[in-house]
């Protein structure tokens, strides 16, 4: 062999390992098969129940759209997948369902970092260990992504709630036309669960006429709505938290014309026989220990002064 | 109603232009489709509001039907559904999303609530005073009736409700969003209301009302991050409230003696309006705006910050009383060690509302009898609003095994409600909060909780009211200069300056206990068990001697006999008492 | 006229105060509900629910203390007792709801649905809010298509 052929042979075994090595490398930074790291393909193939709709799911959809994430969408929720393969045991894998408060919940969050999200870390679900899974599932199709229809899902933790919503005053949730989540954040709210700054906030945002400023003014309507009312449900009528007069004598002293002795039998008004009328001998109590509102109606506030000057017009009758 | 069927309408349109848009395009969609198309009947029997307090019904076959659209893939989803059950209780929802570039929902719903109504029909009493020597019956001056001048109306409210919500993505670089909604509460219908003329008689007219409320929303806002761990937000509100219906109005009578009707003057003067017609049931036109500045910001490695500062303007238009307030919060989270949790919040108000001055008819005016004390009433009304409030509290959260979760919360609340009517000073009510709680996890056994909560008030709110009178010519007594004669009579204004105004009804001890537990069944079932109960009185000088307590246990029970079979059933019961005064003033005016 | 004095002419002329008692409010009520969905065969689906409900409120009798004879004797027209008092605030509910229903699978695509649901509501103290009796009879039927 001459020299030159030597030289030819060596420059084809240095090129041929060139190239090997090359394309090795190439392979290894291609290939799936890096320490650790697995494809959907193969998770699929054993948890075939999940990849029957995981194309039609918001997570499949999503990792569809990322060509560097396509084929390892798995991972992308689940983290390496490579101990899980050796040893196909549950701890050797990531599971956001059996996430808790102390870091690893906020794994979801990551990725689904809208403003809605903003107060989960402060939360009472969060603080609860209630995670994403608790509620949603992440692995069903577009629409199905909650575990239950509101309010039951709701209902399978808070199911005291569930009893006062049963009471004969509520809010029609029981009847569909509204859901818990119109009142409370899920995700987490500025006060408990509430959207808003403040109980009182949250109401006005449905009732708004009952806010004012108003000239003459009920005390406790600037407090807390909740001095009256319960929200959920109560056996009172508008969610009152007593029936009146009761409630009304919690602060009030009732009128003294209730301590008048009544005509029993039928009477005439002198001055406008027109209003004949029956009273019973306890007509007097009656009409004034039944219901406050009857002529207090205005109780929320008004800007109309009431009648009798011994009040200052404060008596909230119109 | 022309407006619900415009907007229903409007809907539809939406919906099938929203549809055939997005079908056209692309072909690497998948779609959804559910269509239901039904009828329903309704049958009352010994109707009453209540039991169909919030169901519309007619005794008469409905057609109804609902349709739901999924259009998605590709990072797009279009979103449709409208359900129609009967003409006033429709529900829509549109909604589009464009990956995370933008986000559009629009949602219609509507209902129709019917209250019950009351039908006065307590409101007749006359003054009874025994027999005289001839064995007549001997009526008194005092007289109550009512008037219906709205015999057999069905009151109800038909409520509809628009929302639109918005988010765009306008810069992806440093997540620039604008955010936007719209909402609109459209009320309809008629109420029960009912006016009171005192002097000559005190007689109540019940008459139908009209309701047209309309509140209108809307929202705009904008956040962006200002570096890779702070994210900075500002957003506007603005709310309007208007009722469209037309005034009501009603004559009030002529002040006279109940019985003879003489001294006019002397009854009118009691009285700030009679012999007069009057506006009755105004709601007034509000406006509600506020501006807020938020942050959020990663700090160190698990620190979390969130902020807020806003300032808020309410406004009544009707007689130019505004409410002004500025508002913060901060909330703070962190673990402190692998498995210590703190978290931290503080917020705080500052309230000012306009305090008008009322002019009130002076009490016997033109009366010149010696015996009788001209007095002037009027005041400024200071505004129960008006205050300072400050909430701070801290909560470490400790995972002492894998099993048990441990939660300890200390909090302070402060009211400083500065202008307050009932006491010069104001009202500083201070309340201290503690609360334990440990959460129970052992996977496949059980799980459960337990919680206390302790609340302890200083000087709790108050009613401006005053309860309790005192006894009245001698405490008057002293309020009178020295040389001035004392009327003979305590008139009602005058009990008005015999009121205890210190003494309240509010508990200012709490005690509140919760447990649950919950445990896995055979057959892939669960018990759930929970007791919930409260315990609060006072002991505090100023306060009654009120105390109420509740208790709630609850049971519920989910099993799955078989994978074809599914059962839940469940038992709450709930028993309160509350014990609060009954209270009456012994005069007869 | 004295402060202190009294006019024999003006018979009532004094207000003494207030008169108080402490009463209690109670709130009582039980609910039991239960649900059952069962599969009878591939295409049938039947559905039921019970919810029965109970829930009274009431003052108890509300017990005055005896006014002094001072004051029995100047507001002696008056009657201070309040033995009926406590039943104006008296509420007493049962409210009882059943659903009955089935679905009924007749293709893939195509189910056929049928529900019934009553409601029943008794009040039986209606002094406060007139006669609440009344009951709901609700009858729904109609086909779901999945396309």
């Amino acid at each position: 062999m001459s020299s030159s052929s030597r030289g030819s042979n060596r420059l084809i075994l240095l090129s041929i390992g060139l190239l090997t090595v090359a394309v090795a490398a190439i392979g290894l930074i291609s290939s799936p098969a890096v320490a650790g790291t697995v494809d959907n393909e193969t998770c699929l193939a054993c948890h075939d129940d999940v990849g029957e709709n995981y194309a039609m799911t918001p997570h499949g959809i999503y990792f569809q759209q990322r060509p560097a994430l396509r084929d390892y969408g798995c991972e992308s929720c689940h983290g390496s997948g490579g101990r899980h393969i050796e040893d196909p045991t549950p701890d050797n894998i990531l599971n956001p369902a059996n996430s808790d408060q102390f870091g690893s919940s906020i794994l979801c969050t990551q990725c689904h970092n809208t403003e809605q999200f903003d107060e989960w870390e402060f939360s009472a679900h969060h603080n609860a260990d209630i995670n994403c899974a608790s509620c949603h599932t992440s692995h069903a199709k577009v629409g199905h992504t909650m575990k239950k229809p509101t309010p039951e899902l709701c209902y399978d933790c808070h199911s005291a709630v569930k009893a006062e919503m049963n009471l004969p005053s509520h809010h029609p949730v029981r009847e569909g036309e509204m859901s818990c989540s119109d009142c409370h954040n899920p995700h987490g709210g500025s006060v408990s669960l509430t959207m808003d700054d403040s109980g009182r906030e949250l109401c006005f945002s449905c009732h708004a006429e009952k806010e004012g400023p108003f000239v003459y003014e009920h005390a406790p309507v600037s407090e807390d709505c909740g001095y009256c009312h319960t929200p959920h449900g109560s056996v009172a009528n508008n969610l009152l938290t007593q029936n009146e007069p009761t409630l009304c004598l919690n602060c009030h002293s009732m009128h003294f014309h209730a301590t008048v002795v009544s005509v029993d039998g039928e009477f005439e008004v002198p001055q406008a026989p027109e209003r004949a009328s029956r009273s019973t001998e306890d007509g007097w109590k009656r009409v004034m220990l039944t219901k406050c509102t009857q002529c207090h109606g205005a109780v929320h506030g008004s800007d109309l002064p009431s009648q009798a000057t011994s009040t200052g017009g404060n008596a909230l009758t119109r | 109603m022309r407006n619900a069927h415009a907007c229903w309408s409007l809907l539809i349109c939406l919906l099938i232009l929203g549809t055939a848009t997005v079908a056209a395009q692309d072909e690497g969609m998948t779609t959804d489709m559910t269509v239901w198309l039904g009828n329903h009947y309704t049958s009352f029997n010994d109707y009453s509001h209540k039991v169909g307090e919030y169901n519309v019904g007619v005794n008469e076959w409905m057609p109804e039907g609902s349709f739901r659209l999924l259009h998605y893939g590709e990072g797009k989803l279009f979103r449709a559904f409208a359900s129609f059950y009967d003409r006033r209780n429709m529900d829509g929802d549109l909604g589009l999303n464009l990956g995370d570039k933008l986000a559009l929902d629009v949602t219609y719903r509507s209902l129709v609530h019917r209250p019950g109504q009351d039908k006065l029909a307590n409101i007749a009493a006359r003054e009874y005073f025994g027999q005289n020597d001839a064995g007549e019956d001997q009526f008194g001056g005092k007289i109550a009736t009512h008037e219906l001048q709205d015999m057999g109306v069905d009151y109800e409210v038909y409520r509809k409700e628009i929302l639109s919500k918005l988010s765009l993505m306008l810069s992806k670089k440093n997540n620039i969003k604008l955010e936007a909604m719209h909402r609109s509460i459209l009320e309809d219908g008629n109420e029960q209301g009912v006016t009171t003329s005192h002097c000559f008689s005190c007689h109540l007219v019940s008459e139908e009302l009209v309701v047209e409320n309309r509140t209108h929303e809307v929202q705009a806002g904008i956040q962006g991050d200002v570096s890779d761990k702070v994210t900075l937000g500002y957003e506007f509100d603005f709310r309007t409230f208007k009722s469209n219906a037309p005034e009501a109005t009603r004559y009030y009578d002529t002040a006279k003696h109940p019985v003879h009707g003489g001294a006019g003057a002397e009854f009118s003067s009691r009285v700030l309006f009679d012999d007069t017609n009057l506006v009755h049931h105004r709601l007034p036109e509000t406006q509600k705006m506020s501006h807020k500045l938020r942050t959020k910001a990663r700090l160190g490695k698990t620190g979390r910050l969130n902020a807020s500062f806003g300032y808020n303007t309410a406004e009544n238009k009707n007689v130019d009383l505004t409410t002004e307030s500025i508002t913060g919060a901060a909330r703070y989270t962190a673990t402190l060690a692998p498995k210590t949790r703190i978290i931290a919040k503080a917020s705080g108000a500052r309230i000012e509302a306009d305090d008008p001055f009322i002019n009130i008819r002076d009490f016997r005016a033109g009366r010149d009898s010696p015996d009788y004390i001209q007095t002037d009433f009027d005041y400024t009304r200071y505004s129960s609003l008006d205050r300072t409030e400050v909430d701070v509290s801290a909560e470490l959260i400790h995972r002492a095994s894998k099993g048990l979760v441990l939660y300890w919360m200390n909090a302070l609340e402060l009211v400083d409600r500065t202008d307050y009517p009932v006491q010069d000073d104001g009202i500083r009510s201070k309340t201290f909060i503690t609360q334990a709680k440990a959460r129970f996890n052992k996977m496949q056994s059980f799980n459960g909780s337990v919680k206390y909560r302790y609340e302890k008030t200083v000087d709790p709110f108050i009613s401006g009211r005053g309860i309790f009178e005192a006894r009245g010519r001698e405490e008057l007594a002293r309020t009178i200069p020295a040389g001035e004669s004392v009327h003979r009579f305590i008139y009602y204004y005058a009990r008005e300056g015999l009121r205890y105004q210190d003494i309240t009804t509010d508990p200012n001890n709490r005690h509140e206990v919760e447990a649950r537990l919950s445990f896995p069944t055979a057959s892939n079932g669960s018990v759930n068990l929970s007791l919930t109960g409260w315990f609060q009185n006072t002991t505090d000088l100023d306060s009654l001697d009120v105390r109420s307590w509740q208790i709630r246990p609850n049971a519920m029970i989910n099993l799955n006999p078989s994978p074809e079979w599914m059962v839940s059933a469940g038992y709450t019961m709930y028993m309160g008492k509350s014990r609060g005064p009954v209270t009456v003033a012994l005069f007869d005016g | 006229m004295g402060v202190d004095g009294s006019n024999d002419s003006l018979q009532l002329l004094d207000h003494f105060g207030s008169l108080y008692t402490m009463e209690d409010y109670r709130t009582n009520g039980y609910q039991v509900y239960f649900n059952s969905s069962w599969m009878a065969n591939s295409r049938l689906t039947l559905h039921s629910s019970l919810l029965y409900n109970w829930s009274q409120a009431e003052l108890e009798l509300v017990d005055m203390p005896h006014v002094t004879e001072e004051v029995e004797e100047q507001l002696h027209h008056q009657d201070f007792t309040f033995e009926e008092m406590h039943t104006y605030s008296d509420l007493k509910y049962h409210y009882v709801n059943v659903q009955l229903g089935f679905d009924y699978q007749l293709t893939p695509r195509i189910a056929w649905m049928f529900n019934m649901d009553y409601s029943h509501l008794t009040a039986d103290e209606e002094y406060v809010f007139g006669d609440e009796d009344g009951s709901m009879f609700i009858t729904r039927t109609g086909v779901k298509i999945d396309f």
